[in-house]
């Protein structure tokens, strides 16, 4: 008996050693000699599972196997540094958020990808988006391919301007005054929301509004400048915007944004529109057909929406350079761009698709995003923004909650920021 | 005799080696780390001496994160250590289904801290959350769990026990069933109250256990973060920033190895300040232990 348990044991352990041994190296399940397989670090989310699904389909057309790995922002970046500077050469491609760009290239992380686009990209590509693969921004060599067009918009409940009599807001003064009579006259039903969580989600809302009253983070000498005057009023009005926004706002990512406005919580609000793409789903949505779309709103300067966009480059490691740049042209052709849009896992960085019927069909949102795409305003080009980024969201969510000043906040933050820089 | 003490030696040096090689050498390699200034995706790394640390040091945030992280640290052992026991003395008086009791209580400890934080983090929502709810049905006012700087470190802290509390339970309640019998039989014959036989024979026999569950708690409160990093992301404005944090920012952030490594060994001095005490009466307890037998 005992030995009929032990003999049981012992299988059990065999068996589970040949597992881990065979699911631990997937170079040799993948089998036959000569036939490579690409590895793909993306952002995990709807993004990532698109992304999974192209990948399917290239293997059908071209037999050549793509594995996605996904993983979370944070997570995504700290991979593919380490990945390159350790000679791994684990991953071909990577997603890379816009703002770290000059980071990556001057880090010297990725491939210069001249050589494989000897005429650059297609003029069919919005030229915002592929200024920001380039590094110096817009002029410089290629080291990316751009793959997912995000850009901010402004969400509003059209229903309630009507029914309030108001119209839409081209100022944020005028957004303040909307915002104020429906958290009064509508019940249950705030004026607006902000982003406030700490570090990058506050410094993408607020960043906005900033640029509106004309402020610039680094002046045309390379010094920062979020105390200036229009950092204070900017940061006035955001402070404003909070008090009409639902209570807990000071931790709201972009789960809560897009919660609070598809449950008809909110009236207006900045939103990226890849989280926002439920708006008109009738399962998820009790706002389906009342939310409008606008470029966001100027003040003293015309209305700046923040590009984006997920960028796809290649780590100077890696060993199949020649196929990832295959599959990269795969990924931002029309074809592939249309499927993964369609399966609502991407925006598209091509124009012809912004007025394809079909997509136009099921996201109305498309022209007006095309338009904001056009005239959007990318975040400062320095290999430093992370850590500006951090830091100055620290400061700014300090000043949401109350724990410091305005104006002493926003000097510390501009003498931390020149710390960096130095 | 020669001989086996040969043999004692080869049977330790495996232990020796994975200890050298895992604990010793990387540890090494961290104090020389913290005197460079190490760009590590520009790959730069130049010698700066003990700047790193003078600008930890003189930093305001990092002191901001060393008294978040002792307040954490003071609240969730205190309240895991006291609750925990209270658990192992309720449990240990035998009623029915004792062990099924027992399994339940265990489970939190048994969770993934990413999913408990994410879990509680849906709880604490201020607008849709079942607390707030729970609130509101009782006629109170709703909390802003997560979003005022009151509450957001608290908040943190009650997940931590709710998760921890069945750690201390269980060394406890271990050590509580280890205690013979005859000494509260004795105890009853010579008319002891209960107070009694827990303030002179229960507890003094549960010291190394305290102090063990102590111990393993206070190393492990202060690397808390996780929890901080789901629930709060260090916020609101610097609420919840904790010393891991701090190093998690600047080591994984902005990628400066040398600055993180040096805010690292700051912190490893004040883990062992911290815990000497506990230390000394874990290792006390072992010796005596040796000493009788």
């Amino acid at each position: 008996m005992l030995r009929k348990k032990f003999s049981l044991s012992l299988l059990a352990m065999v068996v589970l050693m040949a597992l881990a041994v065979t699911g631990s190296i997937p170079g040799l399940a993948a089998g036959k000699p000569g036939e490579v397989t690409l590895t793909l670090a993306a952002r995990a989310g709807a993004m990532g599972d698109a992304l999974t699904e192209s990948a399917k389909r290239y293997e059908e057309i071209t037999g050549v196997k793509v594995q996605v790995v996904c993983m979370p922002y944070a997570e995504l970046k700290e991979t593919a540094v380490l990945d390159v500077r350790n000679n791994a050469g684990a991953y071909d491609l990577v997603m890379l958020d816009d703002p770290w760009m000059p980071e990556f290239s001057q880090g010297k992380l990725l491939t210069n990808l001249d050589e494989y686009f000897k005429d650059g990209l297609d003029d069919d590509f919005i030229e915002n988006c592929v200024a920001l693969c380039r590094d110096p921004y817009g002029k410089g060599s290629l080291f990316a391919v751009p793959a997912i067009g995000n850009v901010t918009m402004f969400y509003y409940r059209h229903d309630l301007l009507k029914k309030y009599n108001l119209s839409p807001p081209k100022t944020w003064d005028d957004v303040i005054k909307i915002a104020e009579i429906i958290t009064r006259d509508e019940p249950d039903t705030y004026g607006y929301v902000v982003r406030g969580q700490r570090g990058n989600p506050i410094v993408a809302d607020y960043l906005p509004v900033f640029w509106a009253y004309g402020g610039e983070v680094l002046d045309e000498n390379m010094k920062p400048a979020v105390n200036s005057e229009a950092g204070v009023k900017a940061m006035e009005t955001y402070l404003k915007l909070k008090e009409l926004s639902p209570k807990g706002c000071e931790t709201f990512d972009s789960d809560q944004i897009a919660t609070a406005l598809t449950q008809g919580q909110i009236a207006m609000t900045i939103a990226w529109p890849s989280w926002v793409s439920q708006v008109d789903n009738p399962q998820s949505s009790k706002v389906v057909g009342k939310i409008e779309f606008l470029a966001v709103p100027g003040q003293t300067k015309d209305s700046a929406a923040m590009i984006g966009n997920w960028l796809l480059g290649i780590p100077k490691t890696s060993r199949n350079k020649d196929q990832a740049v295959e599959f990269a042209k795969w990924v931002i052709s029309p074809e592939a761009q249309k499927e993964m849009a369609l399966m609502g896992g991407g925006a598209p960085t091509r124009k012809s698709l912004y007025n394809d019927p079909d997509l136009t069909a099921k996201y109305r949102h498309y022209p007006a995003q095309l338009s904001a795409l056009e005239h959007s305003v990318a975040r400062p080009r320095t290999p430093y923004w992370s850590q500006i980024e951090d830091v100055w969201g620290l400061y700014l969510s300090q000043i949401l909650v109350g724990q410091i000043g305005i104006r002493e906040g926003l000097d510390k933050a501009n003498k931390e920021i020149e710390k960096i820089l130095r | 005799m020669r001989k086996a003490e040969k043999l004692t030696y080869l049977f330790v040096v495996p232990a020796v080696v994975v200890f050298a090689l895992l604990t010793v050498y990387p540890l090494i390699y961290a104090i020389v780390t913290s005197f460079y200034k190490i760009d590590f995706i520009r790959a730069k790394t130049t010698f700066y001496g003990i700047q790193n640390y003078v600008g930890i040091l003189t930093d305001e945030t990092f002191w901001v994160a060393v008294k978040n992280t002792l307040s954490f640290v003071v609240l969730a052992v205190v309240f895991e250590t006291l609750l925990g026991t209270v658990f192992a003395l309720f449990f240990n008086s035998g009623f029915r289904f004792t062990k099924l009791y027992r399994t339940i209580v265990l489970v939190p400890m048994l969770l993934p801290p990413i999913t408990v934080a994410l879990t509680w983090k849906m709880m604490y929502d201020y607008n849709f959350g079942i607390f707030n709810f729970l609130l509101k049905t009782l006629g109170l006012s709703p909390v802003e769990w997560l979003s005022s700087t009151n509450w957001a470190l608290l908040s943190v802290v009650l997940t931590d026990i709710w998760q921890w509390t069945p750690f201390v339970f269980l060394v406890v309640l271990a050590s509580l069933q280890s205690i013979p019998l005859e000494i509260y039989e004795s105890a009853q014959v010579e008319g002891a109250s209960y107070v009694e036989t827990l303030r002179y024979i229960t507890l003094p026999l549960l010291r190394p256990a305290l102090a063990l569950a102590l111990l393993l708690r206070t190393i492990d409160t202060f690397r808390v973060f996780d929890k901080m990093y789901t629930l709060t992301g260090g916020g609101p404005g610097n609420a919840t920033e904790t010393i891991i944090f701090y190093i998690y920012r600047y080591g994984f952030r902005y990628f400066q190895t040398g600055y993180a490594a040096a805010a690292s060994i700051i912190m490893v001095i004040m883990v062992l300040v911290f815990s000497i005490p506990y230390i000394k009466q874990v290792v006390g307890a072992a010796d005596f232990g040796r000493n009788t037998n």
